[in-house]
């Protein structure tokens, strides 16, 4: 039994975005021969066309290898990649529970970043083996001892002997296979034990229903195992198991120690949490593996369906989407601007741009959406709690006491000579300082608590912009703090459009108020009469600005030549007009609501 | 007979006993041609096409490209409109529109034109130039009908951005006048225009009793016509088309017996609909029931009865027994309002 455990590793890559992690995993499955050559095709592991083309994982995959070792014993790898960005925090920490050790992967000539921290942070609290690996050697600017040293003094791992590779050329991929087999524990665990089995990812399969990925802690499943959900209960039967090669390949068993897939027929990813224990429903276990939590949404918006018809297709395909992605809420909402749509909710701006895009991309919507908004919690005047996911549903502001917004703690790392820029930025988002590390010369930490609703807005635009791209920045959300905030409405001819209201903290009102409007004025079409442009808080107009009426629409000349041309111009102005919402008397492109936003 | 010339001939052979009532000779410009050119052109392409018998026959022409000796030529060969560009009597602007012509020279060119024995002749203005005021638009408008020509046609200055205007308004070098100064000339024109006889019959074309251009009038009432030449349009039998644009590359096409059309379009019955709609609407005689009737088989009202009453409640249009007329207001408006007849 031992013997067997001695022989698996179980084990991720850890590194901020772009430093390498993706080509490793490639080079990784290609050096054990895991797949054929034909069949590899660059980042095997990020299969989402979207993903291919941002360059990041958004699914977590496993994959398993053999390796025979210089000792002659073969060894069976289990490489468990992890979502890179920020929001995805929960996945990335169930994937890392799922192992027992970590590659740190660090870029050669970009040294640590902001998410190399978050990421080791993360893998330190679930207490694996972390080993670094420098990358990119091959690159002109690349200082693999610097970076070594670099490791050693932020982090404390030792980094003088890290294999020195290039995943891209090639360069000592082995060197990284001896490292794992020599330095990732073994997994411990019990075949006899009640099963226990971590689910730390999961993926909706057209003909296998949703897949768990799992991570068996003890105990053995297969096909015909009743299984049950621990935390939420559910209860189902095991069609089939197997691991990832990285495409299925089903096997008899999962055993303690192992890593793969279980199918058993369930219609939605939603009843396969991340975090989740499976146990045997007949002979279930005591407890249930720590760390699970329920995945809360963190930043909401309004999508509506540009063309209101398209409702019902809007909804179909949210719960397709929400099939293959438990972190995906949505409710229906209406709104007098907008008509029918939903109030959705996501773990952040990229998750939520993801799946704006993908709506508008796989399945071929002319979408609306509003500004994204975060959860307010608010106490009334009659002492009734409520929390708010959405502007326009915010009580009249003498019913309300107090309104409380999300805070978060921002970690920014940068070159010392930005460090003036950056605490400008975050001042002027409301920040309060906390503290500033150098991790080295040319490297600082700046710990700032913010406001989410910041945050959300262009933050990481503007942090990349004034420092020329060399900042970079990780949140955590820390809880909850009373704020002086309003809601700021805008007038269209005289009417609210409940669409653009927003919430702002009471002394930003008055300068987003005006900018606003600017930017609506220039961004609304000029119809045939004057557009009165409003900001309001409470009844009161804070700015003011007009569209001026259009004058004329007519082309002077129609002849022979022209008659084509003119149809084809038409037809061009009418697709414009497609976007075009009508709110009450004003028709507004459907970018309106998200141009407001960009302000800078 | 030069390339160009032969290939028209050409061309028109495959049009082989059509009848034209009415012709244009256009572009380009073509009173640059050598002496006899049009004379010879005519001829060749005559040979094909019955053009002797149409009702009327013009020629565009650029001031200063005319003389004695072509206007006689262009009376033999049967030509009996002339329709020239003078887009303005001010040196100022014409020297800002790039044309080679002086208000003299204009002059002179009108006077032979007269002595030649025409007597249906169109000018061309240009309003709404940068540095152009009002009272500038004005005089040029009274300074036109000092001349008295039969026809004039008024257009609001469209600049494009690939032309040395277009880049110097880009550049912020000149200044359009703004929007409502352009409809204020524009107003001004039907007002001026009528006050010396000349009726405005479509949104830029202004005529005295029993001069409209016939050829015009044709497009704005669905009609067909050939184009010959390379860029020139068609629409014939059902189908519109284009032809080749490259000079070159359209000699060498019709030398080789090759087709001169890379665009064609079947205008169906539903798009017929339209373009009546977008064609006749510019006539200030608007859109006539009866011959929409007659050509589709139903009332133009029971059609799109919905939007053209939701327009003419917000005065855009007027629907009477006979006809759907844009009112002054429409005409401002005239492309905005086609797009709700889209789909």
């Amino acid at each position: 039994m031992s013997q067997r455990l001695d022989r698996i590793r179980n084990f991720c890559i850890i590194a901020h975005i772009d430093h390498g992690k993706s080509t490793l995993a490639d080079r990784l499955i290609d050096s054990t021969g895991t797949i054929s050559k034909r069949d590899m095709h660059n980042q095997m592991l990020d299969t989402m066309e979207l993903e291919q083309e941002r360059g990041i994982t958004i699914k977590s995959q496993a994959v398993r290898m053999f390796y025979t070792h210089t000792d002659g014993v073969e060894y069976m790898l289990n490489l468990i990649d992890t979502p890179g960005h920020v929001d995805f925090t929960y996945e990335v920490s169930r994937s890392l529970n799922a192992c027992e050790g970590a590659l740190l992967v660090v870029d050669a000539s970009q040294g640590i970043e902001a998410q190399t921290l978050a990421n080791v942070y993360l893998a330190l609290e679930q207490n694996l083996e972390i080993l670094p690996v420098i990358n990119k050697v091959d690159l002109p600017s690349a200082d693999p001892e610097a970076v070594a040293k670099e490791i050693e003094e932020v982090i404390g791992l030792a980094a003088q002997d890290a294999p020195r590779i290039s995943a891209k050329e090639g360069i000592n991929i082995d060197q990284v296979l001896k490292l794992v087999v020599e330095q990732v524990p073994p997994p411990k665990g019990d075949y006899d034990a009640p099963l226990q089995a971590l689910i730390f990812d999961s993926l909706y399969d057209n003909y296998k229903g949703a897949l768990s990925f799992v991570r068996v802690m003890n105990g053995t499943v297969k096909a015909g195992t009743k299984i049950r959900m621990m935390n939420t209960g559910k209860e189902f039967d095991v069609v089939e198991v197997g691991v990832f090669t990285p495409s299925l390949l089903p096997t008899g068993e999962l055993t303690a120690g192992e890593v793969g897939y279980i199918a058993a027929s369930i219609k939605t990813v939603g009843d396969t949490r991340v975090g989740d224990t499976i146990t045997e429903a007949l002979n279930p276990a005591e407890k249930s593996l720590p760390g699970y939590k329920k995945i809360l949404p963190m930043v909401y918006c309004g999508i509506y369906p540009a063309d209101g018809s398209e409702y019902d297709d809007l909804r179909d395909a949210l719960e397709k989407l929400q099939m293959n992605d438990a972190s995906l809420s949505f409710e229906p909402e209406t709104s007098v601007a907008l008509g029918f749509g939903f109030r959705c909710g996501f773990l952040g701006l990229l998750h939520m741009e993801i799946i704006q895009e993908r709506l508008e991309r796989e399945y071929d919507f002319d979408l609306v959406t509003t500004a994204p908004s975060v959860i307010y919690k608010l106490v009334k005047t009659n002492g009734e709690e409520m929390t708010i996911d959405n502007p326009s549903n915010f009580p009249k502001v003498d019913e309300i006491d107090e309104i409380q917004e999300p805070i978060v703690k921002a970690n920014i790392l940068t070159p010392p000579e930005y460090i003036g820029a950056i605490m400008e930025i975050c001042q002027e988002k409301r920040g309060t300082y906390i503290n500033m590390k150098y991790i080295e010369e040319k490297r600082a930490v700046l710990e700032y608590h913010m406001p989410l609703n910041e945050i959300i807005y262009d933050f990481f635009d503007t942090l990349k912009s004034r420092t020329r791209g060399y900042a970079s920045f990780d949140y955590t959300i820390i809880g909850y703090e009373p704020s002086e905030l309003v809601k700021l409405d805008f007038l269209l001819n005289g009417e609210i459009c409940d669409a653009l209201s927003v919430i702002v903290h009471r002394e930003k009102a008055y300068a987003r108020g005006r900018m606003i409007a600017e930017k609506l004025r220039d961004v609304i079409p000029r119809q045939m009469f004057e557009i009165p442009i409003q900001a309001a808080i409470g009844g009161k107009v804070i700015a003011r600005e007009t569209v001026k009426a259009m004058r004329k629409d007519v082309l002077a000349k129609c002849y022979g030549g022209d008659i084509t041309r003119k149809k084809k111009l038409l037809e061009k102005q009418k697709e414009g007009k497609k976007r075009m919402r009508q709110v009450g008397s004003v028709e507004l492109p459907s970018e309106a609501f998200m141009a407001v936003l960009k302000i800078n | 007979m030069p390339a160009y010339l032969c290939a028209l001939s050409q061309e028109s052979a495959r049009y082989h006993d059509e009848k034209a009532d009415t012709v244009f000779i256009g572009g380009g410009t073509p009173s640059y041609l050598y002496d006899g050119a049009i004379m010879q052109m005519l001829e060749s392409i005559g040979a094909h096409i019955n053009i002797m018998q149409a009702k009327e026959i013009t020629i565009e022409c650029n001031p200063c490209s005319l003389t004695k000796e072509k206007l006689q030529e262009y009376k033999h060969a049967g030509i009996n409109r002339l329709s020239v560009g003078a887009q303005s009597f001010d040196p100022r602007m014409l020297k800002m529109l790039g044309r080679s012509h002086t208000a003299e020279q204009f002059a002179q060119a009108f006077s032979w034109a007269r002595e030649a024995g025409f007597t249906n002749i169109n000018f061309d203005l240009i309003s709404d130039l940068p540095g152009q005021s009002l009272e500038q638009w004005k005089k040029t408008l009274e300074t036109a009908c000092r001349f008295a020509p039969e026809h004039i046609s008024c257009y609001s200055l469209t600049v494009e951005p690939a032309t040395p205007l277009g880049k110097k308004v880009q550049q912020g070098l000149l200044q359009l006048p703004p929007e409502e100064t352009d409809r204020e000339m524009y107003y001004a024109t039907g007002e001026i225009l009528a006050k010396h006889g000349y009726e405005q019959y479509e949104i830029s074309n202004y005529a005295k009793a029993g001069k409209a251009c016939l050829h015009n009038l044709n497009y704005w009432l669905s009609g067909e016509y050939i184009g010959l030449g390379c860029a020139a349009h068609s629409y014939f039998r059902g189908v519109r088309y284009a032809n080749i644009t490259q000079l070159d590359a359209y000699i060498r096409a019709m030398a080789a017996g090759q087709s001169a059309k890379i665009e064609e379009s079947l205008i169906g019955r539903k798009e017929q609909i339209f373009e009546s709609l977008m064609l006749e609407l510019r006539l200030n005689s608007g859109l006539s029931r009866s011959r929409f009737a007659e050509r589709f088989g139903e009332d133009v009202t029971d059609i799109y009865g919905v939007i053209l009453e939701k327009q003419q409640a917000k005065g855009l249009l007027e629907i009477t027994p006979a006809a759907v007329r844009l009112t002054k207001k429409g005409r401002d408006f005239a492309d905005g309002i086609l797009l709700e007849y889209m789909d």
